[in-house]
């Protein structure tokens, strides 16, 4: 590896593989990756040994099934896992001012772009090279063809460097790592789904069933080129994904044009970007209306909370101003098309699609706090602001307290939204019934999952943010802790149904430590019957919800005891503070 | 209040200090002592542990070993007492950019418990004290790097604290804002407040310290008095002599001069360095020479030269 890191052709590539191979989390998510691989397998071959009750020589012939799963994993581990690897690729050098220097030796801009390329590509491809003793396996029991083979094989290649070449580009946009990471994943669910979104909702609106050619709304997305092609020879494949290689081309050309235009662009909040051009529109357009304030910024000075102060009045998402205008921006569209999906709905007589628009506030509530919570100290501490607020006679759990209050009001302005969505959904109920009060019990139940969830969501994010280090680390590790929370029990209650072979009672409880699919119980209670076994799962709900508040005040108790050293000064030991300390009441003047 | 070596009352007591970065040790049984209002220079190379033990006193980072006193108050276990007493400055801005130059004062007033009309009193007076009055709606951002700096030590001022800790106030400052630091740190000696303030650059704080502590390592290798430090040369004196114009007759005096080693002409200037003994001469004599040659005396000053070269010699070469 050093002979390649001091050989002259790739400089940088060497560069790349050496520090990777430094760096323990390579090793670590490796790991996991394998794990995860392995695990999902053994539990698939599982279930299909037991379905063909335990004779191994009914499965021969079942190779093909087998892969095509494997397949589906790999897929599911490059989309999941390569975006975060390569929204770094440039950023990196961006936030270590190490590009400018790049640029000054006689690597041009396309070779800093390849090499950075091929160096984030090559670990995605040893983790696919991890599923080789699977693919042993899967080939051993029979029914893949090589021409199978090769196409699976150059699909998932194809897609590494779709999606690779897309991050890239977000990394060579964008100032910083979480703003790549977090575009990189965002904007790539709507280049895929995109479309499709479209026309589902264009027949929403219109009455129909969705319309358009699969061909074309899907001709980018990888997967559906795979199964659309299965059993198809490698040069159908291979034409069938034109697109999907001129998109990898485009991709690598918009990273080469933004690499030098926005080498050194300032790292801005976007957010705040969009507000300052916003308030400078409303202005303008206020004049013609003769100047009318309906909101008054307050302009005061700190009273006894400076930090809740500044949260509230200068922070870009903190200011009143700004929190209507994200209050508006997701509650017009929540009540508009909560209205038309009601409306619309009460012809078919049913109105489910307003369980995906509470899903999708829910899932937009959470990564806005997530996002704001893991980043409330660790700005601080990359601003280097955080030394001077600690050497003050401010207590710990006080600066921490101050710094949540602008989370909790940040969460109320989440909340609404979903409150929307749960009223008009107990109203449609009530009105698609013919008449009767709104099922109660559901809207108890919806309001105290918001009540819940969110203070524990901002709680989690705000100690994972305490204890990390840089901006990335404690946002990606934030959204990586709350996916799992959501996703892992499910997936263990679909682990111990196949392993079991029951689908229902005590092997499903671990779907009450979801969040995910606590939400889907209370939209559905007949599903909490099917899982469950009890018609009315209200017991079982105030339990789920009393253990997640358990969750929320355990984390509370962590940040506010262990404040001082968590924020970095010398405090009380943990557990020798004061009653008055832990509330943050002790400030003296001095 | 704690006693220094020559029994006065400490500000600052440091006793076998020690704290590592997991395997790296960044200060090695560190001790001194600073005196009541006196200007303290703790001097060391990059990676000496000036910052270390700043933070230790800023009560940021608890002391592994050994103890640090401030105002007689242990920083592990007094730590509260100890925060309303000290002022500390890092070594980076620190300050909140999105603030005008008054909220930015106003926030820490706040944030150190001063109310009402005390509060305004202290920020009015140190706008005033730092000449920031002017620019007090400015925006933090849009100040140049040395009105950062005087912004900066107006921040840890604004609870009028007994101490101050400056880590490296001075670095990256132009010279004519280094003057107008140097002031007002002088300003505030008078007043009354003891600096404890650090720098990488020794003859920097020659002229403004009465007392120094050289670190080097982790390890301290000198503290006392700054004219202490000229006896570590040995017993040779070294000043520089500027007249306001060309004198050879002054030369000829000073050369005469019971005592006096060397005079050496600075190359294109009317100044002369001169080394003596100072068990045969004083300042004095020599002032009376210069004035009795007939020579006009432009600058008497000590030779900065030296204090260099004992750093150089106190130091190991080096990064650590």
């Amino acid at each position: 590896m050093k002979g390649l890191l001091h050989s002259a052709p790739f400089p940088l590539l060497g560069k790349d593989l050496v520090e990777q191979a430094a760096r323990r989390r390579t090793y670590v998510v490796r790991v996991v990756y394998a794990v995860l691989l392995f695990l999902c397998f053994l539990l698939f071959f599982y279930e299909m040994a037991s379905s063909m009750a335990g004779d191994i020589f009914w499965m021969l012939g079942y190779g093909k099934r087998m892969f095509e799963f494997l397949v589906a994993m790999q897929f599911v581990g490059i989309f999941l896992f390569l975006p975060a690897m390569m929204s770094a690729a440039l950023t990196y050098e961006k936030e270590r001012d190490s590009l400018s220097l790049l640029f000054i030796t006689r690597l041009r801009p396309w070779e800093i772009l390849l090499q950075k390329y091929v160096g984030h590509l090559i670990p995605m491809f040893t983790f696919l090279f991890l599923s080789l003793p699977l693919l042993a396996i899967c080939y051993a029991y029979g029914g893949i063809t090589t021409a199978y083979l090769s196409s699976a094989v150059f699909v998932l290649v194809l897609t590494c460097l779709q999606v690779g070449a897309w991050a890239l580009m977000f990394s060579s946009f964008c100032s910083g790592t979480v703003q790549a990471f977090v575009c990189s994943y965002v904007m790539g669910v709507l280049f895929y789904l995109g479309p499709a979104i479209c026309c589902v909702l264009v027949a929403l609106f219109t009455g129909g069933r969705p319309g358009g050619d699969e061909d074309v709304l899907f001709a980018l997305f990888p997967v559906y080129i795979f199964v659309d092609t299965l059993g198809g020879t490698l040069g159908r494949v291979a034409v069938r994904s034109i697109p999907i290689m001129l998109s990898t081309v485009v991709f690598l050309v918009l990273a080469r044009a933004f690499l030098v235009r926005r080498a050194f662009v300032l790292r801005r909040s976007v957010m705040l970007k969009v507000f300052r051009w916003l308030d400078g529109f409303m202005h303008r357009l206020n004049r013609l209306v003769g100047g009318i304030v309906l909101v008054k910024e307050p302009d005061t000075l700190p009273e006894n909370a400076p930090i809740a102060w500044r949260e509230v009045s200068k922070q870009p998402l903190g200011k009143l101003s700004h929190l209507i205008r994200i209050f508006l921006l997701i509650e017009a569209p929540t009540v508009l098309i909560g209205g038309a999906v009601v409306v619309l709905g009460s012809f078919r007589g049913d109105c489910e699609e307003l369980t995906l628009l509470l899903y999708m506030v829910w899932a937009l509530a959470a990564l806005i706090l997530t996002a704001r919570s893991a980043n409330a100290f660790v700005s601080e501490r990359a601003n280097q602001t955080l030394d001077v607020l600690l050497a003050t006679p401010m207590s710990g759990p006080d600066i921490i307290l101050q710094k949540v209050r602008a989370l909790r009001q940040s969460a109320f302005v989440l909340a609404v939204p979903i409150v929307t969505v749960v009223l008009i959904e107990a109203w449609a109920e009530s009105w698609t019934r013919g008449g009767g009060p709104p099922a109660l019990v559901y809207v108890a139940f919806s309001l105290a999952a918001a009540g819940i969830f969110l203070p524990m969501i901002y709680w989690v994010s705000l100690w994972i943010g305490l204890r990390a280090r840089t901006r990335a680390r404690a946002i990606i590790t934030s959204l990586v802790v709350l996916v799992s929370w959501c996703a892992l029990p499910i997936l263990a209650a679909m682990a111990l149904t196949i392993l079991t072979g029951v689908d229902e009672g005590p092997v499903v409880y671990p779907l009450l430590l979801s969040p995910v699919s606590i939400i889907a119980m209370v939209e559905f209670p007949e599903l909490a019957d099917d899982v469950l076994g009890t018609p009315v799962p209200v017991l079982a709900l105030v339990l789920t919800y009393a253990w997640h508040a358990a969750v929320w005040f355990l984390f509370r108790w962590l940040c506010l005891e262990n404040a001082d050293r968590y924020l970095g000064r010398i405090g009380p030991p943990a557990g020798r503070r004061t009653r008055r300390e832990s509330k943050g009441l002790n400030r003296r003047p001095v | 209040m704690t006693k220094t070596d020559d029994g006065t009352d400490a500000v600052v007591q440091v006793r076998g200090l020690c704290y590592s970065y997991k395997t790296t040790p960044a200060l090695k049984g560190v001790a001194f002592s600073v005196a009541e209002q006196c200007i303290h220079g703790f001097v060391g190379p990059n990676g000496a542990g000036k910052t270390t033990t700043l933070k230790i006193l800023a009560t940021l980072l608890k002391p592994q070993g050994g103890q640090a006193l401030v105002f007689g108050l242990d920083v592990k276990r007094r730590y509260r007492q100890v925060r309303r007493r000290i002022g500390f400055m890092p070594d980076h801005s620190g300050l909140y950019q999105d603030m005008t130059v008054f909220e930015c004062l106003d926030f820490f007033a706040a944030a150190y418990g001063l109310r009402g009309g005390r509060r305004d009193r202290a920020v009015g007076d140190l706008l005033e004290l730092t000449d920031m009055a002017g620019r007090k709606d400015s925006l933090v951002k849009g100040l140049s790097r040395g009105m950062m700096q005087r912004l900066n030590l107006a921040r840890a001022l604004v609870h009028d604290p007994d101490l101050l800790l400056l880590d490296e106030p001075a670095s990256g400052l132009d010279p004519r804002a280094r003057i107008e630091l140097t002031e007002i740190l002088r300003e505030l000696s008078r007043m009354g407040k003891t600096v404890f303030i650090s720098s990488h650059i020794l003859s920097e704080l020659a002229d403004l310290c009465d007392s120094v502590t050289i670190i080097d390592r982790g390890v301290v290798k000198y503290s006392g008095s700054v004219r202490g430090l000229h006896s570590l040369t040995g017993e040779h004196a070294s000043y520089v002599v500027t007249l306001e114009d060309e004198h050879p007759p002054t030369q000829e005096a000073l050369e005469g001069l019971e005592g006096v080693l060397s005079v050496t002409k600075v190359e294109g200037q009317s100044s002369y360095r001169l080394a003596f003994d100072r068990s045969k001469t004083d300042t004095n004599a020599i002032l009376r020479a210069v004035l009795e040659s007939g020579g006009r005396l432009a600058s008497f000053r000590e030779d900065t030269r030296v204090l260099s070269q004992a750093f150089m010699e106190l130091t190991e070469p080096g990064v650590p």
